[in-house]
């Protein structure tokens, strides 16, 4: 596809170099997720995992108990909105935890599953460059993933949204290897069901691999009318074929609520989604909470929260390479993969991107909702890097080889990716508060009116003032925050089991405002309850409120 | 072509450390603000500008800011505004007029205007207390009772009932009428009377003795989240004085927090009457704000 790129098979060494990537990207997330407090979503997900795993131990202790309607609508009804597989794998990870004692937070077992997803995605991403463009190409598409800021703070999370893009991600190289390969088919078709075990982003893979089989099959029939000898794909989408057969029974498999009612459950699942109620999501100062949608909602958040060296170079490779395609589509014989992978990489980049850029789609989640997109969007700044050396070479020889060569090379690298680097050095902890220099930062997207945060998560931030402030113990009104988010803090050690969380403003101690533009409202009511506007704390990130905190004048047990 | 990605990788980390280098330092804020608290005027209004670093101003001058200023609906009653300004914003309200005292403290900039004399003579909210009210078709009256605020609060609750208020009904979350600060439809706190429609006929507020003056003017509108459907009842509102209406506002949804005004033509007292109904008063958070004003200060 590339005049100046060329594709490898991958050796053993770049797979040690992709495991290299994993584990130092494990052990970064590892070292940093202490000091981020459970999101809203988390604390949802760890009382499912127990649930989940609970059904398991019963699973083993006994078998025909644990088998009945009764018994696994008890532990799969919790949280019935998502498949069951990666909750039950972060109760394992705790299970794992809990026996050997392998981290200080209790937290971080649940978490460790979506965080080895990250590393592994690095892996994948890496090897997929390699195979598309060359080690270049791998290397910086791998390092350009793991230094997106929001991405980073996903990392660390029990979410699916890390889990399902690793899946999603994985379906794609598998599929694009499954058009030459029947064994591929079958792993194709074992991997979607894992996807679709994960979340249901995975919904739209078939679509996008029907669009470019589609493709790929235009060109092999005008390939052959040129050189019927040429290379050729199977016109028999044998993926297509285990994606169906074997992709459904992975999720029923995984999914032991499913194995009652099961066209019921799968009805309620799907219109879950379908018809998925709509929450607020502030956006160039109006609080959006019903459709329609602002379409450039995916675009312009791309634009304002992922580092522009790496959105440059990532159009860059894109664009060359739609050049190369174009310069081919006329020529298809002489097109060295009739696999056509960019194409592909293409609309797996752009597919999630346009599916919430529709106006009845919810914005609620934020970038999340489309990073299925990030690891080919980091793919093409790959591609970008590599013909940036290219570009580079033809003017410098010292480019040319040997270890000076290499040395410029890595130089020229860490250059290109120090903007993401600060940038997500910054972010952390307050990854989806965080905004780039297109938008001029925090603070520049603050003065435009765009979400601050949701999930309550930044209370994470505050446990040191929590715990200062309230030497007796107490109660804080919590927010956006869930009270088994709270707890978990009191758990991991880091808010004193004496400080509760509640939800009654006059009956609290302190009171929380996660500043977002719908919860002005709870800042009105503690106002009026409190019958002050002055909070006691106001925790900032670059200059902007992420929380204020009010003492309530009637406690006592605030220490003034 | 290429020789621009340097360019812009050494822009972007230079644009990083400049945005982070312009945040103003909790010094800063805390000289601007000592410097205006010893200023501070009795009539003087406290702003910040923009908008979202109003919880750090709070921070600072918030015992200085009593929830009439916060919530305030114009600038009638005030003498001076003060602005805390950061990156270079100007608060709404000033606009087009110049200020009369500028002073830089590191990043933060203190901004005095001085406003037109104030016009108002008799706040109705603050007097609220004084007033009967009495609800539905058969005007029940409500009793004015002291005892524990509402419970709970938070997202979609609305305003939450404070411990001292005019009980209509017991048994609803919103049967009360009392001095709230409400969310309006443009997410701004607004320091009201809450004066929800009763069920059945409208809620009546009496204020038996108003001093009057040239105008009485009132603005009016829902809670956030009653009124952004868009798909509720309109809500009346009627001014009668000494029993003859003298004014009335039909709030829509989608209004938003709307002025009105009445004129009274002079100075004298009179019994004050806000009625305030619906054809169907569900979720019709409604609440007013209002003031007896002059023409002329």
């Amino acid at each position: 596809m590339n005049a100046h790129l060329r594709g490898l098979s991958p050796t053993w060494w770049d797979h040690l170099v992709g495991l290299a990537l994993l584990s130092a990207y494990t052990a970064v997330l590892l070292v940093t997720v202490d000091s981020l407090g459970l999101a809203r979503d988390e604390s949802i997900y760890v009382h499912a995992a127990d649930s989940y795993l609970g059904w398991y131990e019963r699973l083993v202790q006994e078998p025909s108990e644990a088998l009945s309607p009764g018994v696994i609508a008890r532990h799969f009804r919790v949280n019935r909105e998502h498949p069951a597989l990666i909750k039950t794998l972060f109760g394992l990870a705790h299970k794992l935890d809990e026996t050997f004692v392998l981290f200080p937070s209790p937290s971080t077992g649940y978490r460790l599953v979506g965080m080895v997803c990250s590393g592994g995605l690095l892996w994948l991403l890496y090897i997929m460059g390699v195979r598309y463009g060359g080690r270049h190409v791998g290397l910086f598409a791998a390092l350009a993933y793991a230094l997106l800021p929001r991405p980073f703070y996903h990392a660390h999370l029990n979410c699916f949204d890390v889990p399902i893009t690793l899946a999603v991600t994985l379906v794609v190289q598998a599929y694009l290897r499954a058009l030459g390969s029947r064994r591929w088919a079958i792993y194709c078709g074992l991997l979607f069901g894992l996807a679709l075990a994960t979340k249901h982003n995975s919904w739209i893979l078939p679509g996008i691999f029907a669009i470019h089989f589609g493709f790929v099959i235009v060109q092999r029939r005008r390939a052959r009318r040129v050189d019927p000898a040429v290379a050729q794909v199977s016109a028999t989408p044998w993926w297509l074929l285990s994606m169906l057969l074997l992709g459904l029974p992975v999720l029923v498999a995984t999914w032991p609520w499913l194995w009652h009612d099961s066209l019921e459950r799968f009805g309620w699942y799907a219109r879950f989604h379908w018809q998925h109620e709509y929450y607020n999501m502030a956006y160039f100062g109006v609080n959006h909470f019903r459709p329609p949608f602002p379409i450039s909602y995916p675009w312009v958040m791309t634009l304002f929260t992922v580092p522009i060296t790496t959105t440059v170079l990532a159009l860059a490779g894109m664009l060359g390479d739609l050049r190369l395609l174009w310069s081919r589509l006329w020529r298809p014989a002489i097109c060295p993969d009739p696999t056509y992978p960019f194409v592909l990489y293409l609309g797996a980049l752009f597919a999630p991107l346009v599916l919430i850029s529709l106006p009845d789609q919810p914005i609620f989640g934020g970038t999340k909702h489309w990073m299925t997109a990030y690891p080919f969007m980091c793919l093409f700044s790959g591609v970008g890097f590599a013909r940036f050396l290219a570009f580079l070479r033809g003017r410098f020889a010292v480019l040319e080889g040997g270890r000076a060569g290499s040395a410029v090379t890595a130089v020229i690298l860490a250059g290109l990716l120090l903007p993401a680097v600060l940038e997500t050095s910054h972010s952390h902890p307050f990854g989806l508060s965080h905004y780039g220099v297109a938008v001029g930062g925090v603070p520049g997207a603050a003065d435009l009116g765009m979400n601050r945060q949701f999930w309550g998560y930044t209370t994470g931030s505050l446990v040191d003032y929590l715990n200062a402030r309230l030497p007796g113990g107490g109660r804080v009104y919590v927010c956006d925050t869930t009270t088994g988010a709270f707890r978990m803090l009191a758990e991991d050690g880091l808010v004193r089991p004496d400080i509760q969380p509640t939800h009654d403003i006059s009956r609290a101690d302190l009171a929380l405002v996660h500043h977002e533009h719908h919860f002005a409202e709870v800042d009105f009511q503690i106002w009026a309850l409190y019958g002050t506007v002055q909070p006691s704390k106001v925790l900032r990130y670059d200059g902007v409120p992420i929380i204020s905190v009010y003492a309530n004048p009637s406690s006592r047990r605030v220490r003034r | 072509m290429w020789l621009l990605v340097p360019a812009i990788a050494t822009w972007e980390v230079a644009a990083h450390s400049w945005i982070r280098a312009r945040v103003p330092s909790d010094a800063d804020w805390a000289r601007a603000a000592a410097f205006v608290r010893a200023e501070l005027a009795p009539e003087d209004a406290v702003t910040a500008a923009p908008a979202w670093a109003d919880p750090i101003l709070r921070r600072h001058l918030g015992d200085r800011i009593p929830l009439a200023m916060a919530g305030r609906s114009d600038l009638a009653r005030y003498r001076r505004l003060w602005t805390l300004s950061i990156r270079g914003h100007r608060a709404p309200e000033t606009r087009g007029s110049a200020p009369s005292l500028q002073r830089a403290f590191g990043r933060v900039t203190v901004v005095r205007h001085d406003l037109p004399d104030p016009t108002v003579r008799y706040d109705l909210v603050q007097h609220v207390f004084d007033a009967q009210v009495e609800h539905g078709k058969r005007a029940r009256p409500c009793p004015l009772r002291t005892g524990s605020p509402g419970r709970g609060g938070g997202l979609g609750k609305g305003v939450v009932a404070p411990g001292k208020r005019f009980v209509c009904n017991d048994r609803s979350r919103r049967g009360f009428v009392a001095p709230v600060v409400l969310e309006d439809l443009a997410l701004s706190p607004r320091y009201c009377v809450f004066q929800p429609p009763a069920r059945r006929g409208p809620t009546r507020v009496t204020f038996p003795s108003v001093p009057l003056a040239d105008e009485l003017v009132f603005y009016a509108g829902l809670y956030y989240e009653d009124e952004r459907h868009r798909k509720g009842a309109p809500v009346n509102m009627r001014v009668l004085l000494d029993g003859q209406e003298r004014g009335s506002l039909t709030h829509r949804d989608g209004d938003g927090w709307v002025r009105f005004a009445v004129s009274t033509a002079g100075p004298r007292r009179a019994e004050l009457t806000l009625e305030v109904d619906s054809s169907h008063p569900k979720k019709r958070g409604f609440c007013w704000a209002g003031s007896v004003r002059s023409h002329s200060p």
